[in-house]
């Protein structure tokens, strides 16, 4: 047998990846659709009940806040995640300021905690008796507590913070580094040209990374 | 030559990959030992050799229950040895992720919603015959064996321990300090709440990460206006626009209103609401009977409400004798009908859980069920010894929720209960809502 040496290759290495992807994300997402029509009790054989499940969905009152909720969330994550990690990482690049090391590991030791770790100290921070908002608001003299998990816009917004605040500084390392990779005499040729700060952010510094 | 090892390097990639995805083949039970056991009299039963698995709570004062209880074993079956494993859920997640891969231990502990499908899966192994053949009815009060029969009239599971339904608890040295004194019926009871919270004590330590606690709630309330609580709800007898549950419904909004539970109960779990009720920074505590035993150290700063506290003036010696939760229902210690040990995990099944309740009473004072007499080794503390006294009282006990068999209902009365105790829904928004999805739960 002859071998096209690169096609063959390629598909014989790619081919434990597509097996793993396969299994793990397309079967059950197959299965999963196909078992929405179903009424399955976890231990005997499923039943088919066609729309049933899908007009319980449609008509359920959790279905437009649980909408709300996960646009809220997302949109909440992106712009804190991908915000402040682009403004960090600038910070980090491009001013002189000491303890660079330490800002970098700083930001990135949430990014380790597990996910358990983190909510219990979130719980433990926004618990609307003895949490440490509330109590600080209370030491303070200010008559300003709030039920910052069980309100439903408040609670969403709690909730993006927390999960903003673990993951933010995966996003600044990510960005650091392709905002190092960005030659600094471009950043002198903006100063020579007189470019302020905010020009040579915006016209160097966001759509130069994205092209590394 | 190059490409021949980048070849082999793949295909052994792949196969590495596949290798684990042989699953575990079915259990298959050992035909010859089960029929040797079903030809064997039940004291030749009792000298068998054998290795069960049992999976049931086993953490806490649990493990000490189950450690005594297994110890106690030994007198019956001195040569069965039983491996506990910790039940790690309570809705019966695990085993039916167990029972779908074969791997349900020989004994477990099945919750009611999850009974049927088991016996409708032939997956547990009735157990009448069994029952009858060690006479399991002589050895307890007729109220354990009420209701405990599945669809098909059969007995899957069972639980020698006797009723066990919320108590609603009280920090004897918090309601000193205000002058207060129990409650027997609603007015009383707004008193109480106002007081605490104009205090700053958190009148009710809900531990609202869990929804039980707050539907039970509901349903104490339900049946100070004579109905039969939310059990009534999944069956159709009543009607959640039903005049009890839309009072109940208006009450909890009311008492929500005057601070009835703390703003972080919500994610307040059990172990910080015990806390919160222990050291005073809540005055009130709702919790099932067995909350008597864990709070052994302390007991006598516990108090319970021996009335109603929902109860409209007038009616509290009629309400104080219907409690919430602790109805008998199909649930209990089953048998895996896999296991290689059938019939002797089916005796022994039965004869822990007669030793089970007896250690229950004689470690942490629980009531028995038992036609013995079993005593508990320290004397209950006053409120425990009264509850126990007072039990030939009762003339009924309403559903726990997790007893409930319709899950859609369930869900949506667990959600609204929140969101009405939250703050979040009105009492029209709750019975509305409830009612839409109810009548879509029951067709």
């Amino acid at each position: 047998m002859v071998f096209k040496r690169s096609r063959w290759a390629q598909v014989l290495f790619v081919l434990p990846v597509i097996i793993i992807y396969g299994i793990i994300i397309v079967f059950p997402l197959v299965q999963g659709f196909f078992m929405s029509f179903t009424v399955w009790d976890g231990v005997n054989a499923a039943q088919f009940n066609g729309l049933a499940n899908y007009q319980k969905l449609f008509s359920s009152p959790d279905l437009w806040p649980s909408i709300r909720n996960s646009i809220l969330y997302s949109v909440f994550l992106t712009t804190y995640q991908i915000g402040f990690a682009t403004l960090f990482a600038f910070i980090l690049v491009n001013v002189d300021i000491r303890m660079k090391r330490f800002f970098k590991a700083a930001y990135f030791v949430p990014v380790l905690l597990s996910v358990t770790v983190v909510a219990q100290l979130f719980v433990s921070i926004y618990h609307g008796d003895f949490g440490l908002i509330n109590k600080f608001a209370e030491a303070m003299g200010w008559d300003w507590r709030q039920n910052w998990l069980a309100e439903p816009i408040k609670g969403i917004l709690a909730i993006a913070f927390a999960e903003s605040w673990k993951g933010m500084g995966y996003h600044m390392l990510i960005i650091y580094a392709a905002m190092r990779n960005v030659p600094r005499s471009y950043y002198e040729a903006a100063r020579i040209d007189g470019a302020s700060t905010f020009q040579q952010f915006r016209c160097i510094t966001i759509p130069l990374p994205k092209t590394n | 030559m190059k490409r021949l090892i980048a070849l082999l390097l793949a295909v052994c990639l792949c196969a590495g990959l596949l290798a684990g995805c042989g699953g575990n083949a079915p259990a298959e039970t050992d035909s010859s030992l089960a029929a040797a056991q079903e030809a064997m009299t039940l004291e030749e039963l009792k000298q068998q050799t054998a290795e069960l698995t049992l999976y049931t709570y086993y953490v806490d004062s649990d493990k000490e229950i189950v450690d005594y209880a297994l110890n106690e074993m030994k007198k019956i079956f001195p040569n069965v040895t039983v491996i506990p494993e910790n039940r790690t859920d309570a809705d019966g997640t695990v085993l039916k992720t167990r029972a779908a891969v074969g791997e349900l231990s020989d004994i477990f502990e099945c919750p009611s919603n999850v009974l049927e499908s088991f016996a409708t899966s032939g997956d547990i192994l009735p157990l009448d015959e069994a029952m009858e053949e060690m006479d399991f009815a002589d050895y307890v009060y007729p109220t354990v064996l009420e209701n405990r029969a599945n669809s098909d009239d059969k007995i899957y599971a069972i639980s020698a321990l006797s009723n066990e339904p919320m108590v609603f608890y009280y920090n004897k040295a918090v309601f000193a300090q205000y002058g207060l004194s129990e409650p027997k019926n609603y007015e009383e009871f707004k008193n109480v709440v106002s007081t605490l919270a104009e205090n700053g004590v958190i009148p009710l330590a809900l531990f609202g990460q869990e929804k039980w606690p707050g539907l039970q709630l509901y349903d104490l309330a339900c049946l100070a206006g004579g109905s039969q609580g939310i059990q009534a709800l999944e069956t159709g007898e009543e009607k959640i626009t039903d005049d009890a549950f839309v009072n109940a419904a208006n009450m909890l909004a009311e008492l929500t209103q005057m601070g009835l539970v703390g703003k972080g109960a919500f994610s307040t779990n059990s172990s910080q609401a015990f806390e919160q009720f222990r050291l005073g920074q809540a005055g009130m505590l709702v919790n099932g009977v067995w909350y008597f035993g864990d709070a052994l150290e302390y007991g006598e700063d516990v108090g319970y409400f021996t009335y109603n506290p929902f109860a409209a003036a007038g009616q509290e010696e009629e309400a104080r004798k219907h409690l919430s939760g602790g109805q008998m229902s199909p649930g209990g210690y089953a048998v895996s009908a896999t296991s290689d040990n059938a019939r002797l995990a089916t005796m022994y099944m039965l004869y822990f859980n007669i030793e089970r309740a007896k250690a229950k009473t004689i470690l942490y004072g629980a009531v028995s069920a038992l036609t013995e007499d079993v005593q508990p080794q320290e004397p209950r503390y006053e409120s425990y010894q009264q509850f126990a006294d007072s039990v030939g009282e009762v003339e009924s006990y309403s559903k726990y929720e997790w007893s409930l068999e319709n899950a859609e209902v369930k869900t949506a009365l667990e959600d609204s209960v929140e969101m009405l105790l939250a703050g979040s829904h009105s009492p029209e928004d709750f019975i509305s809502s409830l009612d839409q999805q109810i009548t879509a739960a029951l067709g």
